[in-house]
């Protein structure tokens, strides 16, 4: 009772009100909008939209026509020709290789051409888990880092395997979960303190060359899936580009907030030329563990 | 021997007598203007019963202007008045001699407490000339009369009129009575018809402070209704001064510098005005010792306590508790002032919500000050000031089963502002005043987040810590002289050593085996600037002109820059009641803020000039006319600024830990101009007080904006405010409207679907910076405040309204559903209709 009548309170004195206001949207004028996210050992897949009005359909902006495409690796071209893409998406049968630089072209319609370049970093991840152990409503795994010389820049992700079912039948799904963790240079700023993420983007810069010991603490249940049960728990470790990196901070930095103090600063700027969203890579390590 | 003595006394009474004879002698002269030669040409008909002597350098270049006198004791008086030329009587004859002047100096101050009284007007006399009183109460006048009947005025005392004697009386203290305390005594309307007739001066809203949100009185409330002056925007933490940034105005407190001038996102100001002496804000043309910031000077001079008795104040209101406490620590002597504040949400937050989760926000201020009047020629003041805001959170995990667990996190984040400064004022003579003073201010903004556990025989700790800030310190040397009777001169020498220290960022990991502790620290950048100042007032019958400059020398590690900082203003009254004022000044700045939300919250980091990044500088010209009329005061005027070196930021800035910060700054050029008008009407127990500004701010930077000219965010082309005041003996009621045209803000054109990791995310393209102007804000505030007189102490009630009919004024925009499920685009805003209290209690 006493917490709902601080709330009360509080809510006297910082009440937020919404108001519709005008917006024109006169100036716009689409671009292609690129999702292509590439690891080792995966073939190359390209997601490709249009960008909207502030206030359009996103939905409705997949790219359905036809669109001329060329790859490039390292200079030398891999593809060149016409393709019309399933759904928005492009699936080339190439894998990228560690160091080597790809570089792509594409045009659709009456969109502008565009060309993102990037590597594929040549370090893979060295993580190692320990086993999970249950603490009340908590799953806590441990995992270890073995960071090599050199700046990297990590991903970490963490999902629940299990099955979800729907009456007597069950499919095997995979559910990003969040999670907090023991290591505090994991965080980046209080955004990430104060939110539950199921990612944490962080750098080696103040433990470079070392090892570092994890525990990663997740809740028991999926909130938004309460028919799915969990078996295992999955962890996922990229290095990341430092196009791939500087995008998703980006990303993480933005709040859709315009004006006012809490405006994000930086804008997302990622690496298509002439277009938006990101062609990028990373290479990864995934490691399955068990529930007990 | 006796008869000599007789014959002589005999001599002088007749000497005496034909003296008086002449003074009242009646001559004839009309009105005239013209040389001391020719008037005398004048006076010296066959008929006259008087000779006179002199020596022809007397009269060169001596010009004089008189009016219609009776008596020629009237002609005597204004001559030696107006070109210092003195006389003797001897019989019938005049003897003419350059006369000799005095310098006098002096301090008003409030006869019950000591306390130094800023802003009275001293009258000499029957001279027209009035002199107005500094921040610390001091005066100094040169006058050729062998005494003066000085009449000295201040809106809040009594008016009082003391005789002084310049022979012999160098040095003297005026007390006056406060008004309050005397509730028969007034200002007789007929005096302050004389007076409101003899000087102009700029209009203020209220001569008493005004309550804010929460009911604070707040002392930088009167400052935002100045026309020119407003809130970055609503809800927002800062004031834009005719277009500029926040970061251009240059806050001192006695003096010295503070960086972060209000709490929780704008709220209210640090500054708590029961310890506040006085403000004064300087936006056309700065005291050339600070030209160092672009838009404007805030000096704020604390109290320097009660020097008679211990008296205070206490109060407890909505969003705050305070305390004022001053008195003697040796009577008359040794004086000292306390003032601490402090927010407590956090404290009603835990006595609602327990439990082993927390969020709580507080904010608090301390400003202290101990002053020491050594004797008549000396005094020695220290200065203090500690506050900031603090954010805090954490959880707390514990079970005990087989074994026993104990899990907890903590963040905080904080920023503080710390100052200490000492000051050495001594008066040489009459003519000369020095002071010497030093003083040290940090900022600092520290984020930390904390994990421990314990389980058995296991440890662990982990943390990190973000931290970054500024300090400098410095030292002057200033010196105000007499150079004649006419022109004063203030110079002094400064140095000043900054240390910026961008980010640092810790992490530490111990268990029981084992501890690491590692950091990384951008790399820390001093600074000095050594500056030297000098500023002429030359005064002349109608008023003055003040010229001077600043000399600076900025050294970083890298560079150094030289920069002149000239200044001219000339005040001219063009009638008793009617004054113009015209100004240019040329200033720079070499520290500026840049703003950061890689924290997720609105960050302030300061940063000086680099090779690249040149100092920012602003050529400003304004002008002002004045009048004052007995119940109206009225004013208007225009300005033109002209920015150079301006720095913006764009896209993709991770400023907080990215070494490459400078090259996220880009360099522009901009103008600010504008119409400002203020109007202040009292009637009777009225007093109504209106400003209206008309004002644009533009920009132009490479790489911004496609090399375009866009409005800034400052930009809000109309400001007004209204403030009606009704005064009864022991009430008073205050009703504030303030109304400002809408920002500009930068929305995107476009949105897109991408992701991170597996997270989807609505991902914004932008177009034009500053590309939507958000609607209008506009609030009416009410406060009724009320006197009680208790048994033992006096009480005062402050109960208000803010935003008392609701207005909606835009804080953020974003993406939201409109009533048709459709997406909108829609503004946030904060402070609806909110009650206010405060209940003071003074001793």
């Amino acid at each position: 009772m006493k917490k709902y009548a601080f709330i009360a309170v509080a809510c006297i004195g910082l009440l937020a009100c919404e108001k519709e206001i005008d917006y024109d949207a006169s100036g716009f004028k689409p671009k292609l909008v690129v999702n292509s996210f590439n690891t080792q050992d995966s073939f190359l897949q390209v997601d490709l939209s249009k960008s909207t009005t502030l206030l359009g359909d996103i939905e409705q902006s997949t790219v359905t026509d036809a669109v001329d495409i060329v790859l490039l690796k390292d200079n030398r071209t891999l593809l060149s020709g016409t393709l019309i893409p399933v759904e928005g998406r492009i699936k080339l049968p190439f894998k990228p290789t560690r160091g080597s630089s790809y570089q792509l072209q594409l045009s659709t319609g009456n969109l502008p051409r565009i060309v993102a370049i990037d590597s594929l970093p040549v370090k893979l991840p060295k993580l190692v888990t320990y086993g999970v152990r249950k603490v009340q409503q908590t799953n806590r795994i441990r995992i270890n880092i073995n960071d090599s010389m050199g700046l990297d820049r990590y991903f970490l992700k963490v999902s629940y395997l299990g099955k979800e079912w729907n009456g007597t039948d069950s499919i095997s799904q995979k559910y990003a979960t969040t999670f907090t963790a023991s290591d505090k240079s994991f965080i980046s700023g209080i955004r990430t303190v104060a939110t539950g993420r199921s990612y944490a983007l962080f750098t080696d810069d103040t433990w470079d060359g070392e090892q570092k010991d994890v525990e990663l603490i997740l809740p028991q249940d999926v909130p938004l899936y309460p028919n799915f049960v969990p078996h295992k728990i999955v962890v996922e470790l990229n290095i990341l580009s430092p196009t791939l990196y500087a995008y998703y901070l980006d990303l993480q930095a933005n709040n859709n907030v315009y004006g006012g103090p809490l405006a994000a600063v930086s804008r997302i700027e990622g690496n298509v030329d002439q277009g938006l969203g990101a062609f990028c890579f990373y290479t990864a390590v995934i490691l399955e563990n068990r529930l007990p | 021997m006796r008869r000599a003595i007789i014959l002589f006394l005999s001599f002088c009474l007749v000497t005496v007598l034909l003296a008086q004879d002449l003074r009242t002698e009646t001559v004839s002269v009309a009105s005239y203007s013209g040389s001391l030669k020719g008037l005398f040409n004048l006076l010296r008909t066959d008929e006259s019963p008087f000779s006179f002597n002199y020596k022809e350098e007397l009269l060169k270049k001596k010009y004089i202007s008189i009016p219609k006198s009776t008596t020629l004791d009237q002609v005597l008086f204004q001559i030696k008045k107006q070109c210092a030329v003195d006389y003797n009587i001897l019989g019938s004859s005049i003897t003419f001699f350059a006369a000799k002047g005095f310098y006098i100096g002096g301090t008003v101050v409030d006869a019950a407490s000591s306390e130094r009284v800023p802003g009275a007007f001293l009258f000499l006399g029957e001279d027209t000339k009035s002199v107005s009183v500094d921040d610390f109460g001091d005066f100094s006048v040169f006058t050729y009369q062998d005494s003066l009947d000085l009449v000295i005025y201040h809106p809040n005392y009594q008016l009082t009129r003391r005789v002084i004697y310049p022979q012999t009386e160098k040095q003297f203290y005026i007390k006056l009575t406060p008004i309050t305390s005397l509730s028969e005594v007034k200002v007789s309307s007929s005096d302050s018809f004389l007076i409101g007739s003899h000087y102009v001066n700029e209009i203020k809203p209220s001569s008493k402070p005004l309550t804010t949100l929460g009911g604070e009185t707040d002392a930088l409330a009167q400052i935002m209704l100045i026309p020119g002056v407003q809130n970055v925007s609503f809800g927002q933490q800062g004031l834009t001064i005719r277009g500029g940034s926040p970061d251009q105005n240059y806050v001192l407190i006695d003096g010295i510098p503070v960086y972060n001038t209000y709490h929780i996102l704008g709220l209210f100001s640090i500054f708590n005005s029961s310890n506040i002496s006085t403000i004064h804000l300087h936006k056309d043309a700065f005291p050339s010792k600070n030209t160092n910031r672009l838009s404007s000077v805030i000096d704020v001079n604390l109290k320097n306590g009660n020097k008679t008795k211990l008296s205070g104040e206490a109060d407890i209101g909505l969003l705050s508790s305070g305390l004022f406490i001053n008195g003697p620590i040796i009577k008359n002597k040794l004086s000292f002032s306390l003032s601490a504040r402090r927010t407590y949400a956090d404290l009603l937050g835990r006595l609602f919500i327990g439990g082993d989760n927390s969020i709580v926000l507080w904010s608090y201020d301390v400003m202290a000050k101990l002053h020491y009047q050594i004797n008549e020629e000396n005094e020695v003041s220290i200065t203090g000031y500690n506050g900031g805001d603090q954010l805090n959170f954490g959880t707390r995990f514990s079970i005990q089963q087989e074994t026993e667990t104990e899990e907890e996190t903590k963040g905080k984040l904080g920023w503080r502002n710390a100052l200490v400064g000492a000051r050495w004022k001594r008066i040489v003579n009459q003519r000369i005043i020095m002071e010497l003073s030093t003083s040290v201010s940090t900022y600092n903004l520290r984020f930390s987040d904390e994990y421990s556990l314990s389980q058995d025989s296991i440890s662990v700790f982990n943390s990190s810590s973000y931290r970054n800030g500024l300090n400098e310190w410095r030292a002057a040397l200033d010196v105000g002289f007499f150079m004649s009777k006419n022109h004063k001169i203030n110079t002094g020498l400064g140095m000043v050593s900054y240390g910026f220290s961008p980010f640092t960022r810790g992490y530490t990991s111990t268990t029981n085996n084992s501890s690491s502790t590692n950091s990384i620290a951008s790399n820390f950048i001093s600074g000095s600037e050594v500056y030297g100042f000098a500023e002429g007032s030359l005064y002349f019958t109608k008023g003055k002109v003040i010229y001077g400059t600043r000399i600076t020398n900025f050294i970083t590690s890298e560079t150094s820059f030289v920069r002149l900082q000239p200044k001219f203003q000339l005040i001219r009254n063009i009638a008793k009641n009617k004054q113009i004022r015209i100004s240019g000044q040329r200033t720079n700045q070499f520290v500026h803020l840049v703003p950061n939300n890689n924290l997720g919250l609105p960050v302030d980091i300061w940063l000086p000039v680099t090779k690249r990044l040149k100092p920012m500088e602003a050529t400003q010209f304004s002008g002002r006319y004045l009048q004052k009329n007995k119940a109206w005061d009225f004013q208007v005027g225009g300005f033109v600024k002209l920015f150079n070196n301006i720095l913006e930021h764009t896209a993709g800035a991770q400023l907080l830990s990215d070494e490459s910060w400078e090259n996220n700054l880009y360099v522009g050029s901009g103008v600010s101009y504008g119409i400002e008008s203020a109007l202040k009407y009292t009637w009777q127990k009225w007093n109504l007080y209106g400003s209206y500004t008309y004002g644009r701010s533009r920009r132009k930077v490479l790489g911004i904006n496609e090399d375009q000219e866009y409005f800034t965010k400052y930009d809000r082309p109309h400001i007004a405010n209204i403030l009606v005041e009704r005064k009864w003996e022991k009430n008073r009621l205050l009703a504030s409207w303030s109304f400002a045209s809408g920002n500009p803000i930068t929305v995107p054109t476009a949105r897109y679907r991408t992701f991170l990791g597996d997270e989807e995310i609505f991902a914004e393209e932008y177009g034009d910076i500053n590309n939507l102007r958000l609607p209008s804000s506009h609030h009416l505030d009410i406060s009724y405040i009320r006197d009680m007189q208790l048994k033992r102490v006096n009480a005062s009630m402050v109960l208000g309204i803010h935003n008392i009919y609701n207005r909606l004024n835009p804080f953020m925009a974003f993406i939201g559903i409109n009533d048709e499920g459709e997406p909108a685009l829609k503004i946030r805003s904060l402070l609806p209709i909110l009650p206010s209290f405060k209940y003071i209690v003074k001793f």
